[in-house]
């Protein structure tokens, strides 16, 4: 969950870092071409003054340097009274057909002053003179105290536009300068058809600060505040002549276009710099910029803004161009966010499956580990550590076989390479381990190949500590080895019992059988055992079958004759591989025997001691013979014995079927 | 079915209450005096226009109109609702149009109800004494310091104007400034704009006795008598302050007195006296 939050929060940051990357680079780019078009528009300007420039200049040599023209000036400024009114009324009747000329000709003002400074002669408004310039007129002012040419934009009392201002000298004498200026509006148009193929509409905006104090007072009514920012003012619309009002000012689209512009949050700080700015203005699906050209008046101070309006499907191109990148940036993003958060969903499904398996993996009591194809270790369960006694940090990468798995039945050979040549599982219960304390424990392992693309990239070992078990196994192997011998055991005598004499008579009559050897059956009987247990208690009657039961087995030498306990005071002897004449001497051995225990019984008929009667039994087996029939002529034999006065032995060799007594 | 009767009874309404509404206010038409430029008629009249539309209650719009004549014609054929006329037009207009209702007579800059006209020459030579032919300059035929005021004024000099060479320049300023280019050798303007223009030279060499001023009328047949006099009265009785919220930068600085039929007998006695040859009466 952490993991997508990460995530998401890396995937909105580079979508915000793709917007912000894509803005910045079309507002660079957009940037550029507006400073190109502000460049270009400036240059316009530039050229378009020029030209003026040059039309002042023509007239200002042609028209106002007339030999005529001068002396009248020079009466002018003379003359006094009447006079000066009548010398003015002839300078005015002398360039009236010239200025009306000019006038067509986008001339606004012909405008001469006294060298003090004072208005001599409006050609625009005659009827207006005398008033001082001074303060008002910088140009007019550099002019008359400079005697230099000013050429610049200044506002005025009347009009504002761009002046060129001359001091007029005839004959060393100074009699003052004349202005020459056009009209703005005719500069606009001039503008507009030299440089922005009349694409660009154009106006033009006051800075009110600098001029509203020298406006002529009556004529404030012909201004209109800018709606751009509170410091501007234009002049308004309905009195200004239809021709420039169509031209420059009652455009709806540019009125539609302002209140765009007016939503621009830093139009009115970039205003308030008095410097050139420029903004783009998306209406109607097409982009304009709106470039604001300072114009500077004669003392290099901000006076008014140019402003050209320009549809550019350029800067739209950009626009759109950036939208599209940043849509497939976005979705190349997007794309990739995806595929990550189901890559992180499978990621912690796999997590869980393997915490899953970890936890089973710790918790299942086996030992597991993983070895690469080398046998150095790559993984171990908390068990296999356990075991081994050791940590991940010291068994993880070192060699399996050299650090805890040897096999000393086959140094050469380990279990795992052979899983790894056969890729089959295999199994071992007898391998041994070694701690890292160099303690050896038996194992029981199961190795497995670990397939990676149908290759065989490892191996899995499942390992179990089995010395327990193995303790255990010895344990009950002993317990049943007791048990056995203790079902085949009289308990009383410490001789096998009938059963355990039937265990081997079997065995022992198929080797006698496969060997063709003889075979001995004696039967034993202690004589008038009841009257001994009755003369002298069973506790010594128990007594008596223990003696008579070890003598018994003492009179047998050899390891392979068995002497059994047959029941109550009967006893077995089988001998293999002894005839009749080597089992008779040991029969006669244990009647020996037992007489030399010297076991008293008083009210035994045949002597005072204890004493035993044996019949006994040799044959050969054959297929037709079963050891049945061997016991049944030991057991004649014996009964013979006992007929004839006990304490003896009665023989008979079974393939004949006769006895013999003693 | 029902629906849609509903939904054309709603247009229909709709439909004929905005052709109502647009019946209902249809922009009267105020042509100020035509002896200026129209750059200085806006300037000088949109606050006197912004009154009479919030008197009327209804739009003004401001009609320029370069001739008297024009002015007067526009009257007769109801295309002017109100216009500000020279005593001449006005006494001329009356005549020939029984629905032209003065509303009120206004007072000039100066703040005189009537005003004079001058003969006016250049520089120091009359040249009534000595030229011959002499051209002159008049305004307009309509125009009260036109024909009839310096037909009056030459007839002080035993001259009429039918002896002289005359044209008409349109304006006061055009006529003043035909003086000084030598264009003409008298021209018949305004006293004022005579003295506006002595700084080129120009003479004042007669002028005439006081004429009543300017009469804003109004059109009886576009509007109602009724109207017209609550008009009247509204004009009277407002301030120049109180039409326009910045009075001097509007340019409404006109103060308005009564008319009185009476003060423009001097002006029929005339016509009687000097006909004006191109107005009709």
């Amino acid at each position: 969950m952490n993991s997508n939050l990460r995530i998401t929060a890396i995937y909105l940051l580079l979508v915000a870092s793709v917007a912000f990357w894509v803005f910045r680079h079309y507002q660079d780019l957009k940037n550029a071409h507006l400073d190109l078009s502000k460049a270009s528009q400036e240059a316009a300007i530039q050229s378009a003054n020029n030209t003026y420039k040059l039309l002042a200049d023509t007239i200002f040599t042609e028209i106002i340097g007339k030999d005529r023209v001068l002396s009248l000036l020079r009466e002018v400024k003379h003359s006094r009274g009447n006079e000066q009114n009548i010398k003015r009324g002839l300078l005015y009747r002398e360039l009236a057909p010239v200025y009306i000329r000019l006038r067509e000709n986008h001339l606004r003002q012909l405008h001469f002053h006294f060298p003090d400074g004072r208005s001599l002669l409006r050609m625009h408004a005659p009827a207006k003179s005398g008033d001082s310039l001074l303060g008002i007129r910088t140009s007019v002012e550099i002019a008359n105290t400079e005697l230099r040419e000013v050429h610049s934009y200044e506002s005025g009392r009347v009009f504002h536009g761009f002046r060129h201002v001359y001091p007029i000298i005839h004959n060393g004498e100074h009699l003052g300068s004349v202005e020459i200026s056009t009209s703005f509006f005719h500069l606009l148009e001039e503008l507009q058809d030299l440089s922005i193929a009349n694409r660009t509409s154009l106006q033009f905006i006051l800075y009110k600060p600098e001029f509203w104090h020298k406006l002529f007072p009556e004529l404030h009514p012909f201004y209109q505040q800018s709606r751009l920012h509170p410091n501007y003012v234009r002049e308004r619309a309905d009195l200004i002549s239809r021709q420039c009002r169509d031209k420059f000012t009652s455009l709806p689209l540019l009125e539609n276009i302002k209140n765009k512009l007016l939503q621009q949050v830093d139009l009115q700080t970039k205003l308030d710099q008095k410097q050139s700015c420029s903004f783009s203005v998306n209406y109607n699906h097409t982009t304009y910029s709106v470039i604001f050209h300072s114009i500077k008046n004669t003392l290099g101070e901000h006076a008014a803004y140019i402003v050209g309006i320009t549809p550019e499907p350029l800067i739209a191109g950009l626009r759109k161009n950036a939208i599209l990148r940043f849509s497939l940036f976005t979705l190349l993003l997007t794309a990739f966010y995806i595929l990550w958060l189901r890559y992180s969903a499978l990621q912690v499904k796999q997590n869980q499956h393997a915490a899953f398996l970890q936890n089973i993996s710790d918790n299942m009591g086996i030992g597991l580990y993983t070895a690469d194809r080398k046998g150095y270790v790559t993984y171990a369960n908390s068990a296999a550590l356990n075991m081994l006694e050791t940590s991940k940090d010291e068994i993880l990468g070192q060699n399996a076989h050299k650090l805890f798995h040897a096999h000393p039945e086959n140094p050469d050979r380990c279990l795992c390479d052979k899983v790894l040549e056969e890729k089959i599982t295999l199994h071992s219960n007898r391998q041994i381990f070694t701690t890292s304390h160099a303690r050896h424990f038996p194992v029981e392992i199961v190795c497995s190949p670990i397939f990676s693309h149908n290759r065989v990239t490892g191996t899995t070992t499942v390992f179990q500590d089995i010395t327990e078990r193995l303790e255990q196994e010895e344990e009950i192997n002993k317990a049943h080895e007791e048990l056995r011998k203790m079902a085949l055991q009289d308990g009383l005598t410490g001789i096998l019992n009938r059963r355990g004499i039937d265990q081997h008579m079997e065995k022992i009559w198929r080797n006698a059988l496969r060997r063709k050897q003889p075979l001995s059956l004696l039967m034993i009987d202690i004589d008038h055992f009841k009257l001994y247990n009755d003369h002298y208690g069973h506790q010594q009657g128990d007594r008596c079958l223990e003696r008579v039961a070890k003598a018994l087995e003492l009179a047998c030498k050899r390891p392979e004759d068995l002497v059994a306990r047959y029941g109550g005071e009967e006893f077995i002897a089988l001998l293999p591989d002894t005839d009749l004449y080597s089992s008779k001497h040991v029969a006669k051995r244990m009647l020996s025997m037992v007489a030399e225990l010297k076991l008293k019984h008083s009210t035994s008929p045949v002597s005072g001691l204890v004493t035993v009667s044996i019949g006994c039994c040799c044959t050969i087996p054959d297929a037709e013979k079963t050891f049945e029939e061997l016991v049944i002529c030991a057991d004649r034999n014996l009964y013979s014995a006992k007929e004839s006065g006990r304490n003896r032995v009665c023989t008979s060799d079974f393939t004949r079927s006769d006895s013999q007594e003693r | 079915m029902k629906k849609a009767c509903v939904i054309f009874i709603c247009l229909a309404s709709f439909l004929v209450s905005g052709a109502a509404f647009s019946a209902r206010n249809p922009p009267l038409r105020f042509a100020p005096q035509a002896l200026m430029s129209q750059q200085h008629m806006i300037k000088k009249y949109s606050a006197l226009c912004t009154a009479l539309s919030k008197i009327c209650d209804q739009e003004v719009e401001l009609v320029y109109e370069r001739d008297y004549a024009d002015i007067i014609k526009g009257i007769s054929e109801n295309s002017i609702d109100f216009a500000l006329l020279g005593p001449l037009p006005f006494v001329s207009a009356s005549e020939d149009n029984s629905n032209i209702f003065p509303l009120a007579r206004i007072l000039d800059e100066s703040g005189r109800p009537d005003y004079t006209c001058a003969l006016v020459n250049f520089g120091d030579k009359n040249p009534l004494e000595n030229k011959n032919p002499v051209k002159i300059a008049l305004t307009q035929p309509y125009s009260t310091c036109g024909y009839l005021m310096t037909e009056s004024l030459l007839d002080r000099y035993g001259i009429s104007l039918e002896q002289l060479d005359y044209e008409y320049a349109g304006t006061h300023e055009n006529a003043a400034l035909s003086v000084v280019t030598e264009k003409a050798d008298l021209a018949g303007v305004k006293t004022n704009i005579a003295h506006k223009y002595s700084n080129l030279g120009l003479n004042i060499l007669s002028e005439s006795e006081f004429l009543p001023g300017f009469v804003l009328v109004g059109n009886a047949e576009t509007v109602s008598t009724e109207k017209l006099k609550q008009i009247s009265n509204a004009l009277l009785s407002t301030k120049a302050e109180s039409v326009s919220d910045n009075a001097e930068d509007s340019g409404f600085n006109y103060k308005m007195i009564p008319f009185d039929a009476q003060d423009y007998n001097i002006i029929r006695y005339m016509l009687k006296q000097y006909p004006v040859p191109d107005i009709s009466l």
